[in-house]
């Protein structure tokens, strides 16, 4: 892809190493106007190296990066037009609230009055203005996030990028600040990269996310692309729970393919998009919603013993064990009160839902 | 910590620490590295190699004066190590080393510990006391003494008023009031080394060999000494470097009886202006001082992982 | 065994407690005896009199050589602390070959016996014609109190959270902005206990100066020992005195801006 990119954002080839240690390979991205995408992966894989190099922390080793129509690879962090939030909010612990808020303004030489009143505009956006005089370690910790918010958007940057925003926060507070970011980020209709590793922040959030591995990117997609149809082991092992059978090709017929698993069970399955020959090893991706106990005119139906049972209040998930193969399943509560671990039941497997990988010897 | 290291958000086998940053930071190129160091390396290899050198190279000339002096000898080196006079205030002083660094430590241990296992609260005066001594000029301290051990001071008063004695005695210008003041000088020192050390040692360590019938004295001898032992081992060498290499305190307090090595160098080359016995008698001073340096790391050193059980 | 626990404990309790009296005592008892009426030193003091201060006031060797020694303990420490903060920042912030020699190097001061260095210090000066004079004296206590100016500033730049500088820039701060808003202020106090810390030694400090200022630049601490050894009469208490309140009303000084929490 060539000439000025019509994205807010747009990386090109963009890669890192560390003499032989390849920190991101090729990363290609491109970000709309008004997007929340969400660079999701495990520790290492290369997604805060991507973050800090689009914010100007790490020069690339190649690739562009172009921010607004301009090419911004070559320049330090304090002229690029991003706002970035830290993992631990940096806040400047020697100034007040508002003079946090205020620092960027007083560095592009804003005038007092407009500052003041921008100041004001940012600390009422995120409910904090009685705390304007406060200084930062009088603050909670979701206090302080709002805070480091309020002061990367004051400068109304084109990009915002958030590092792991919401990792440092208990579980009932993280859900909270979640939505209140979404919906801030939404009414603003800022254009937003945010890197984590938890894929029920990315699901919850992004309207795109990058699952990245090892410095490399496995598959762009929406929360429902990426979960439903996972173009990778890894990626529908990180996503999500899932059971993995690995099969061969039978029989491939205009919507569906029949496949036989190592364990001898015969599964009827969709068709994936890409093309798949008789003969060929597939992965089935099997999620445990996929599995549902047998009625009826099900297909799929198959018989298994139970492993273990683990109630979760509105849930109830099971381990099963299907010729030799482990398959997870999750049922309402209630569906399967009364089943023992050892008992042996029916069981169907949905034959729209499950995602079929070719599987590459690479992997 | 290394250079570099911000808050740890991840640890991967394939991305580098996250604060690791080569482009967009305050310290810049190779050039700016230079100016930095610059400055300090540019006065100490002026002001501190230098000297050493030209110390080490007037401790090597013949005459007694290094004013226009020229020729090579070892005849000061001769000198310090064939009079019999140098030999004695070698040895004196490094027997003086020794006492003192092993008083030190007698009277210091108590106190380190208990400052060690305090509240912070209940410490910080009493830190501030101790170093307080360390922040007034030597001078100070040792005039403080004269005072003390005067013959209308302190103790001559007290002695008298205890009608212990008919007149004042006289407590200064002898070895002992020397060694009571140098004690008394470098005790913070010993006293702030043997607190750092302690404080790394985990409480609950004494408080299991307490739970395993050892009373006090065992717990010093076998958990404390040993696992504090790098610590006292620094502590002591510095004592012991500080002493030896006094000088105002043997003048003071011993009058023009009790010599020491840095005393007798201070002699040498402001009074008697013989610079060239002053260099080789300083030279052998930091021979000595180096040595220790060096076997004390050592030890300390070694000592540390043996006693990691 | 009760026997020994209880001896152990009492006998550990009277030295930490005599400790504590012995550290304490000694510059009590100078303030102390600077107001005694007689013409001897005694301790306890007789009657009370301010006659040794004026006396001490109106002695030019002893005013002179306290001004000497307040002014070269201000120069010294700023031109320390201009020249040794650099030095920790590269220790602490970069990484190069051979940065564990430079840091010994830059602590090598403090290893060296001042009686040592003073000599060759005072040899060299000489070879550069500054033996007398002050820039020389302040060149030797510059090497005094580097050490210590970069033992602070290391530990405090080592603790000092660089994603506040990175913060900083991404919010359109310069270089020289992000410096003189963002790491200065936050390290001020790492500062101020350097200077502490530069100008007490250098202020203390006899060894060098009685080398280095023989003749025309006596230093009051280098006075006081030259006049204790031919005689002592109560001035010296009161010089001794002041050489204890200046010193502590630095030490206050600094504590009431920076805070002792902060520093200790």
């Amino acid at each position: 892809m060539t000439g000025i990119p019509r994205s807010v954002l747009s990386l090109r080839g963009l890669a890192k190493s560390y003499g032989a240690t390849v920190a991101v390979e090729s990363l290609s991205l491109e970000v709309a106007r008004g997007e929340l995408v969400c660079l999701l992966g495990p520790s290492g894989c290369g997604k805060t190296t991507t973050l800090r190099m689009v914010a100007g922390f790490v020069s690339p080793t190649a690739g562009e990066i172009w921010i607004e129509g301009k090419p911004v690879a070559r320049e330090p962090p304090h002229q690029r037009d991003v706002g970035m939030v830290f993992q631990h909010y940096a806040l400047f612990p020697h100034l007040s609230v508002a003079d946090n808020v205020a620092f960027g303004l007083v560095n592009i030489g804003m005038p007092r009055a407009e500052r003041q009143a921008r100041v004001s505009e940012m600390l009422a956006m995120v409910e904090l203005a009685d705390l304007a005089h406060r200084m930062p370690r009088e603050l909670s910790g979701g206090q302080q996030q709002r805070v480091a918010l309020a002061r990367a958007l004051a400068l109304r940057p084109a990009v915002l990028l958030l590092d792991e925003p919401l990792s440092n926060l208990d579980s009932r507070l993280r859900i909270r600040m979640r939505e209140e970011i979404h919906s801030l980020i939404r009414r603003l209709e800022m254009t937003t990269v945010f890197v984590t590793h938890d894929q029920e922040e990315a699901m919850a959030l992004a309207d795109r996310i990058v699952v990245m591995h090892r410095g490399r990117v496995e598959q762009v997609g929406s929360p429902d692309q990426i979960y439903e149809a996972p173009t990778s082991r890894f990626v529908a092992e990180f996503i999500g729970l899932c059971s993995l059978l690995e099969a061969t090709v039978t029989d491939v017929r205009a919507d569906t393919l029949v496949v036989q698993t190592s364990g001898g069970v015969t599964l009827v399955l969709r068709r994936p998009a890409v093309r798949v020959t008789q003969g060929e090893s597939v992965v089935a991706v099997i999620r445990p919603e996929h599995v549902t106990p047998a009625s009826g005119g099900l297909a799929n139906q198959l018989t298994g013993r139970v492993l273990s049972s683990t109630y979760l209040g509105s849930l109830s998930r099971h381990r099963l064990l299907v010729s030799g193969e482990e398959l997870l399943m999750e049922c309402h509560a209630g569906t399967l009160s009364g089943v023992r671990p050892g008992a042996d039941i029916k069981i169907a497997i949905d034959p729209a839902r499950p995602c079929v990988l070719v599987t590459d010897p690479r992997r | 910590m290394e250079p570099g290291d911000g808050p740890v958000d991840e640890q991967g086998a394939g991305e580098p620490q996250p604060a690791e940053t080569d482009a967009g930071n305050l310290d810049g190129t190779r050039l700016g590295l230079a100016r930095q160091l610059a400055p300090a390396l540019l006065i100490l290899l002026a002001f501190l190699v230098v000297p050493l050198l030209a110390l080490g190279r007037i401790s090597l000339l013949p005459g007694d004066t290094a004013f226009g002096a020229t020729g090579w000898s070892f005849r000061q080196y001769a000198k310090v190590f064939g009079d019999l006079f140098y030999l004695r205030v070698l040895a004196e002083t490094l027997g003086y080393g020794l006492v003192v660094a092993g008083a030190t430590f007698v009277l210091g241990f108590p106190v380190a510990h208990s400052l060690a296992r305090m509240r912070p609260s209940a410490r910080r005066w009493r830190v501030a006391l101790i170093i307080l001594p360390l922040t007034l000029s030597l001078v100070v301290n040792v005039f403080a003494w004269l005072v003390i051990l005067g013959g209308s001071g302190l103790v001559n008063g007290v002695l008298l008023a205890m009608g212990l004695v008919d007149a004042p005695i006289r407590l200064l210008f002898n070895r002992g009031a020397v060694l009571v003041v140098l004690i008394h000088t470098f005790l913070p020192f010993q006293i702030l080394s043997i607190m750092s050390v302690i404080a790394q040692i985990d409480p609950r360590l004494e408080e299991a060999a307490a739970n395993l019938r050892a009373d006090r004295w065992t717990i010093f001898r076998r958990v404390l000494l040993p696992m504090a032992l790098p610590g006292i081992i620094a502590g002591s060498t510095l004592v012991f470097i500080l002493t030896v290499s006094a000088f105002v305190t043997p003048r003071l307090i011993g009058g023009g009886r009790v010599h020491m090595l840095g005393s007798l160098i201070y002699e040498q080359v402001a009074v008697v202006l013989n610079w060239p016995f002053g260099g080789a008698l300083s030279f052998v001073l930091l021979a000595i001082v180096l040595t220790l340096l060096g076997v004390a790391s050592r030890l300390a050193g070694a000592r540390f992982f043996t006693t990691r059980s | 065994m009760l026997g020994r626990q209880a001896f152990l404990r009492a006998a550990t309790g009277i030295v930490r407690w005599c400790v504590y009296v012995g550290l304490a005592l000694p510059p009590l008892i100078v303030v102390a005896s600077s107001f005694s009426r007689t013409t001897f030193l005694t301790f306890p003091p007789k009657g009370f009199t301010l006659a040794w201060y004026w006396r001490a006031a109106q002695s030019q060797p002893f005013m002179q050589s306290l001004l000497l020694s307040t002014e070269l303990a201000i120069v010294a420490t700023v031109l320390a602390l201009l020249v040794g903060t650099p030095a920790a920042a590269a220790i602490v912030r970069r990484r190069f070959p051979g940065r564990e020699a430079v840091q010994a190097a830059l602590l090598a001061p403090m290893v060296v016996p001042l009686v040592v260095l003073a000599i060759g210090l005072l040899q060299v000066l000489t070879w550069l014609g500054l033996a007398q004079t002050f820039a020389g004296l302040v060149i030797a206590h510059v090497v005094l109190t580097l050490p210590y100016v970069v033992r602070t500033m290391a530990a405090s730049l080592m603790l000092f959270d660089r994603s506040l500088e990175e913060a900083a820039m991404s919010l359109r701060a310069r270089p020289s902005q992000v410096i003189r808003r963002v790491l200065l202020p936050i390290l001020l106090p790492g500062v101020l206990s350097a200077s502490v810390f530069c100008f007490v030694t250098s202020f203390g400090n006899i060894t060098l100066s009685a080398f280095l200022a023989r003749g025309g630049l006596v230093t009051l601490p280098v006075q006081i020992f030259t006049y204790v050894e031919h005689s002592y009469d109560p001035v010296l208490a009161a010089v001794s005195t002041l050489v204890i309140v200046v010193t502590l009303a630095v030490i206050l000084l600094v504590e009431r801006l920076a805070g002792l929490d902060r520093m200790l």
